[in-house]
């Protein structure tokens, strides 16, 4: 066995496709490792270019001392509220750069600030990105179809395949090459892995580990997958188209599918109802009856209560109150457009490995739809934190100081890590049914299948 | 003409084959239809909010024009009537332009809160069909051409016959193009029907579509000259195989993606925050309308009341809260228009810089068109918003003229304007125009043109050896 290992390791080194395929494989890793950190730089300084702003606000506010208004204040002091970008999204942006991950935020309401689009070429979304999504998990399984898919059937064109039954178990020997292969690759995963950790922010921990250990199994599951076809004893041809049609199902027709079934007319326009009733409920408050909206309001939120009645002239304290007002009363449409964020639970879904490792990775970077979800959960809730900050100034007529501003809370958002049970389950039944297709393939198929030719023969 | 028919009678023995271009014809078909019922379910419902959107515009009470400019209108974006062939950068893009006073292209909100971004592979349009997909059958098809009769020996038996390097390339490339020709007879023809039932007769739309279809055409006859000269210089049909698979992940996946790396990088855009609190900042450098002792302001309001020979506001014949307001507006439009224009030169220079790459690989050029025949590209999706804040300035504009003219200065906030003279404004009327195709998308296609012909040439000149 260890004769035929290092006899395998020997050919594929001599065999010159071969190596100028793991070359550029490993170039175009490296690649996209300097995109990574060029995008995650570019939405660091951006923050930092924010925070500057931010600062700047801040003391020109303190600067006015005591006679600024707290109303006034609040109206225009935008605080910046920034997704911090995991290290792992360097590998991994998935949705990030799609979505607003940084924002400037006042005290109005919030849902009338933090849905939008970010700035950007719109053709190059529908391009997309290259990271490592897209060469681990979909051109990584094609190249081991092109190395590997063909590996009986070129012997057997080539006429060596009874010479080498007769050396040793073909079975051996396809299995070593197999392996060969797996562990050159694997290497240079590794090789990718360690260089993106010494040179990049990624912390090495349990994160690192998962990492590497869903990607090996990744690259596992391909290997398996190319080795039951490859002993399906077909031509090469055939055996190349096969692959490719499992590739493509996987990789494009299953995960179009998975779209197609969430893009149903449920989860169409809720965005532009929510923000269409709460626009007006703002509104349309400017010429009704101002006393009996704010006393509605106290009603729901009794902590306020004790305030002054409302005068003739204009109060800061109605104007919040209304914006809340027009928060609160989006609020269910707002969970139900949330809800419709999270893009991954569908059956299809199941279907390919790769969305499904994709879904995982992109969870474990913290840049998944669900992750987007939660940061727009937090930035509503931290919204809703401050305004507990400012309404004592207008409800309770609080004194207002200047320095009070440096005790306005930050925006501080950390995703929870998210279960990996289910995950590992996925894996194990992809991995059980893999073997249990391969075992059928080589030792009953594929026994019957060389002893009829050797008899033919 | 008689290889011609050698070839399609090979090719009508293989089942295969058949089976492939009969099983890729009904997943066109299938795709349009699934794509088609999207669009008519999207329009259905944008007609609607664009109903109740007009509905609620014009059924406001009588009110202050200030609190109408913040009232607001949603511009909708329609949809592109070929966005069923290739959507495009619809699915990217905002549907919903919410616009009201002193806020420009405040909030864009899509149809559906799902990322396309999922697909990492391109979404499942016709177009993406054709553009990704087809190349890759057509590999499947023709990449043993010249390399299986290497193999098999039939190259030479074909020039015993008396049989021509380019009788025999024709032959082959006739035969691609007779499968390509299908497709597109089968694309166009349910496409026009479907066009038909939702548009009726439109010349222009059908010409857009068979443009389309030309495209494809021609980018196909690319693909089909690309795999039969791999093909030629493939020693085996595995060979032949692998060097065009890698062609294929090359060209269109890894390049298109690395050269929008490299666009990005060279031409950086800002992110919407940044971009925001520039033009924050900048207004605020000029002037704040709110401060009494701000110097812009002071001088506007001596300067306006020189104009009108008056000391003080109250004595004004227009209400100068109004006057402000108009100031105001005018003061962020320009400077928003500024920084958008600027923007949209960066995008441009993107678009010039990346369209260079469409000389290495035919999918970036030939995309480009693609979006430009079917409306969905990113210079339509931008006029929109372009057009809808032109429509917001003229609209404040004449609600701030309103508040200038119609409400007096003493109790300003008190009073309210008839909502005749909203409803006298005319609405948003905005449909989509093709824009032209443009030179630096034609040049590499001109290129690509030329290797087809130099393909071409290499055949007919060669001999079989």
């Amino acid at each position: 066995m260890k004769k035929i290992f290092w006899a395998e390791l020997r050919l594929l080194i001599k065999n010159s496709t071969a190596l100028w395929l793991f070359i550029t494989y490993l170039s175009l890793s490296l690649i996209v490792l300097v995109v990574g950190k060029q995008r995650y730089n570019h939405e660091l300084q951006a923050y930092e270019k924010l925070e500057i702003k931010y600062n700047q606000d801040v003391k020109k506010w303190m600067e006015k001392k005591n006679n600024a208004s707290p109303g006034y204040i609040a109206y225009y002091l935008a605080q910046p509220a920034f997704f911090t970008p995991s290290p792992w999204s360097i590998l991994f942006p998935g949705e990030r750069f799609e979505k607003l991950n940084l924002q400037r935020v006042r005290q109005l309401s919030v849902h009338g600030q933090i849905h939008g689009n970010p700035i950007r070429n719109l053709e190059h979304s529908l391009i997309g990105h290259l990271d490592f999504s897209l060469l681990w998990l979909y051109i990584l399984p094609l190249m081991i179809g092109i190395i590997t898919v063909t590996c009986i059937a070129e012997e057997k064109r080539l006429g060596r395949w009874l010479l080498l039954s007769s050396i040793a178990s073909t079975k051996k020997i396809i299995l070593n090459r197999m392996i060969v292969k797996f562990l050159i690759i694997s290497c240079i995963h590794l090789c990718v892995l360690f260089i993106a950790q010494s040179t990049l922010p990624l912390p090495f921990d349990i994160t690192f580990i998962k990492i590497t250990s869903i990607l090996t199994c990744y690259t596992l599951l391909w290997f398996l997958i190319s080795a039951i076809v490859a002993f399906l004893h077909l031509n090469a041809r055939q055996s190349i188209l096969i692959f490719t049609i499992i590739w493509i199902s996987f990789s494009w027709l299953i995960p179009s599918l998975h779209y197609i079934s969430k893009m149903n007319s449920d989860a169409y326009n809720t965005g532009i109802e929510f923000l269409l009733d709460q626009r007006q409920l703002m509104n349309d408050s400017w010429d009704r009856d101002k006393k009996s909206d704010l006393a509605e309001f106290l009603n729901q939120h009794p902590k306020w209560q004790k305030t002054d009645p409302l005068g003739e002239k204009f109060d800061w304290k109605w104007y919040y109150a209304m914006q809340k007002n027009s928060d609160n009363k989006v609020k269910k449409r707002v969970e139900k457009y949330f809800s419709q964020m999270v893009n991954t639970d569908s059956l299809w879904s199941y279907l390919s490995p790769n969305l499904v490792t994709q879904s995982v990775l992109e969870d474990l970077a913290d840049t998944s739809a669900s992750d987007y979800q939660l940061y727009l959960q937090a930035l509503v809730n931290w919204h809703g934190d401050n305004q507990e900050f400012w309404f004592p100034y207008f409800f309770f007529k609080k004194e207002y100081k200047s320095e009070v501003l440096e005790d306005l809370s930050p925006f501080i958002f950390h995703p929870t890590n998210k279960p990996f049970l289910k995950v590992a389950i996925y894996w194990l039944l992809m991995f059980l049914l893999t073997t249990f297709l391969l075992y059928i393939i080589v030792f009953m198929r594929g026994k019957a299948l060389v002893n009829k030719k050797l008899n033919s023969f | 003409m008689k290889f011609f028919y050698f070839e399609l009678l090979r090719h009508r023995r293989s089942k295969f084959q058949l089976l492939l271009v009969g099983a890729l014809c009904v997943i066109f078909a299938c795709s349009i239809f699934i794509h088609w019922s999207q669009q008519n379910i999207l329009e259905e419902s944008q007609h609607y909010w664009k109903e109740k959107n007009d509905e609620l515009w014009l059924g406001q009470p009588d009110r202050h024009p200030h609190r109408v400019s913040h009232y607001g209108y949603v511009a909708i974006r329609p949809l592109s009537a070929l966005s069923f062939i290739d959507s495009g950068v619809e699915p990217y893009a905002g549907n919903y332009l919410f616009l009201e006073a002193h806020k420009q292209n405040s909030s864009s909100i899509q149809s559906s809160p799902i990322s396309p971004l999922t697909l990492r592979l391109g979404f499942p349009s016709v177009s993406n069909l054709f553009l990704l997909i087809w190349p890759l059958l057509i590999i499947f098809l023709g990449y043993g051409s010249f390399s299986h009769d290497w193999d098999t020996g039939r190259l030479m038996w074909a020039a015993s016959m008396g049989g021509r390097l380019k009788d025999l390339f024709f032959s082959k490339f006739a035969v691609f193009m007779l499968y390509t020709i299908i497709l597109l007879l089968v694309t166009f023809f349910i496409s026009a029907s479907l066009l038909w039932i939702n548009k009726g007769f439109n010349s222009g739309l059908l010409l857009d579509l068979f443009l389309m279809m030309l495209t494809f055409g021609l980018y196909s006859a690319i693909w089909i000259s690309i795999i039969l000269l791999i093909s030629y210089y493939s020693q085996s049909g595995l060979q032949s195989l692998g060097r065009l698979l890698i062609v294929w992940v090359s060209l269109l996946i890894v390049l298109p993606k690395l050269s929008i790396e490299l666009t990005k990088w060279k031409y950086q855009t800002p992110k919407r925050a940044v971009f925001d609190s520039v033009i924050d900042k900048e207004v605020h450098s000029i002037g704040d309308a709110h401060n009494p002792d701000d110097p812009y302001f002071s001088k506007f309001k001596q300067q306006t009341l020189d104009h009108h020979k008056v000391k003080k506001v109250e004595d004004l014949p227009i209400n100068w809260n109004g006057v402000v307001m108009a100031e105001g507006e005018r003061i962020t439009s320009e400077i928003f228009q500024k920084h958008y224009q600027n923007l949209s030169k960066n995008f441009d220079s993107q678009d010039e810089f990346y369209s260079r790459f469409g000389f290495i690989t035919p999918y970036i050029s030939f995309r480009k068109l693609i979006l430009t025949f079917s409306c969905t590209d990113r210079k339509t999706a931008e006029e929109f918003e372009s057009i809808s804040e032109n429509f917001r300035y003229d609209l404040i504009s004449k609600l701030n003229s309103l508040h200038s003219h119609e409400i007096n200065h003493n109790d300003d906030r008190g009073q309210k304007l008839s909502s005749a003279f909203w409803k006298e404004i005319p609405l948003l009327a905005y449909s989509i125009q093709r824009k032209a195709v443009e030179l630096a998308t034609l040049l590499p296609i001109l290129l690509w043109l030329i290797f087809i012909v130099l393909v071409m040439y290499f055949f007919n000149k060669k001999k079989i050896v």
